[in-house]
């Protein structure tokens, strides 16, 4: 069973190659997900501070 | 059509709608092309488990060329109809199509070094694709290299539509010149010369990646948005 299990991670001895490329592939498009989020939510954050001041101002 | 996709609060309305959408898609079709890559297809003959980074390569190199497509196309209806939307649109592209490129040039470099014993060769198709890479960095690098941020939208425009040359370039490289890649095996006039059980996996992740460039896409879209407002905001009560 822990033979089998090392043999799939191993692949052939290209492993390192394989998961590699699968790891990087999910943090990069992980991280531009994650950034995307960040930037979409500061904005609404800044714009509703500014509505917010506007009203006053207006008042 | 694109005058009815212009207005930014109509936009708005289809971008959230049609969010959780592609939402699904993406992690539906990327979670179960994974289970697929990994786990349910078989090795290749040739080339053993290597075989499997295909999976994230070749669908990662379709973005990189079908994001740079959408980008010239926003750009040209930006330069045509002066349409904000698609101005958000291609800015909001730009960043994700590199991330694609990126994501192309370093697994195909982890690909090359077990198949052909280096990580990276100056031949045509790697050579085009890094280009595609240094265009998508100029058309950011453009765009906020002036104060009046219409006229950068309009120089990066201008650089997008020259460089979409490059896209038939890179497909047709592999015809063209003698080169350590392989030529296509799917996207092909006498259809796919791949085995189902690799072929199923690898559209699934295609459709997974077109999906997910949808869902940041719209994402980054409604951000910058918002960001216009802010700036339209800031004028106004600098104005008061």
């Amino acid at each position: 069973m822990l033979e089998s299990i090392y043999n799939y991670f191993i692949m052939d001895g290209y492993g390192i190659f394989i998961w590699v490329a699968f790891g990087l592939s999910f943090v990069i498009l992980a991280g531009l997900f994650v950034q995307s989020i960040r930037l979409f939510r500061s904005s609404e954050k800044a714009l509703e501070d500014l509505q917010i001041q506007v009203r006053q101002d207006e008042k | 059509m694109i005058n009815y996709f212009a207005n930014p609060t109509r936009f708005l309305k289809i971008a959230k709608g049609l969010q959780p959408i592609v939402a699904l898609i993406a992690v539906g079709s990327i979670l179960t092309g994974l289970y697929y890559s990994l786990i349910q297809s078989p090795p290749d003959y040739q080339q053993s488990e290597t075989v499997r980074m295909m999976y994230v390569h070749v669908p990662a190199a379709w973005m990189a060329m079908f994001c740079y497509v959408a980008l010239a196309g926003f750009s040209s209806v930006l330069l045509i109809w002066r349409h904000i939307v698609a101005d958000i649109l291609a800015k909001s592209t730009a960043p994700i199509g590199a991330c694609f490129t990126f994501l192309a040039l370093a697994t195909g470099s982890l690909w090359g070094k077990p198949m052909w014993g280096t990580w990276w060769v100056w031949d045509a198709r790697l050579t085009s694709v890094l280009i595609l890479f240094l265009l998508y960095l100029g058309y950011m690098v453009l765009y906020n290299a002036f104060d009046d941020r219409s006229r950068g939208a309009r120089a990066a425009a201008i650089l997008s539509i020259v460089g979409v040359i490059n896209v038939p370039i890179i497909k047709f490289s592999v015809d063209w010149w003698n080169t350590l890649h392989q030529p296509a095996s799917v996207i092909k006039m006498d259809g796919p010369a791949i085995h189902s059980s690799m072929l199923t996996p690898l559209i699934l992740m295609a459709v997974g990646y077109t999906s997910l460039f949808i869902w940041i896409l719209l994402i980054r879209a409604r951000a910058e948005l918002n960001l216009q407002k802010v700036h339209a905001l800031k004028i106004r009560l600098a104005k008061v």
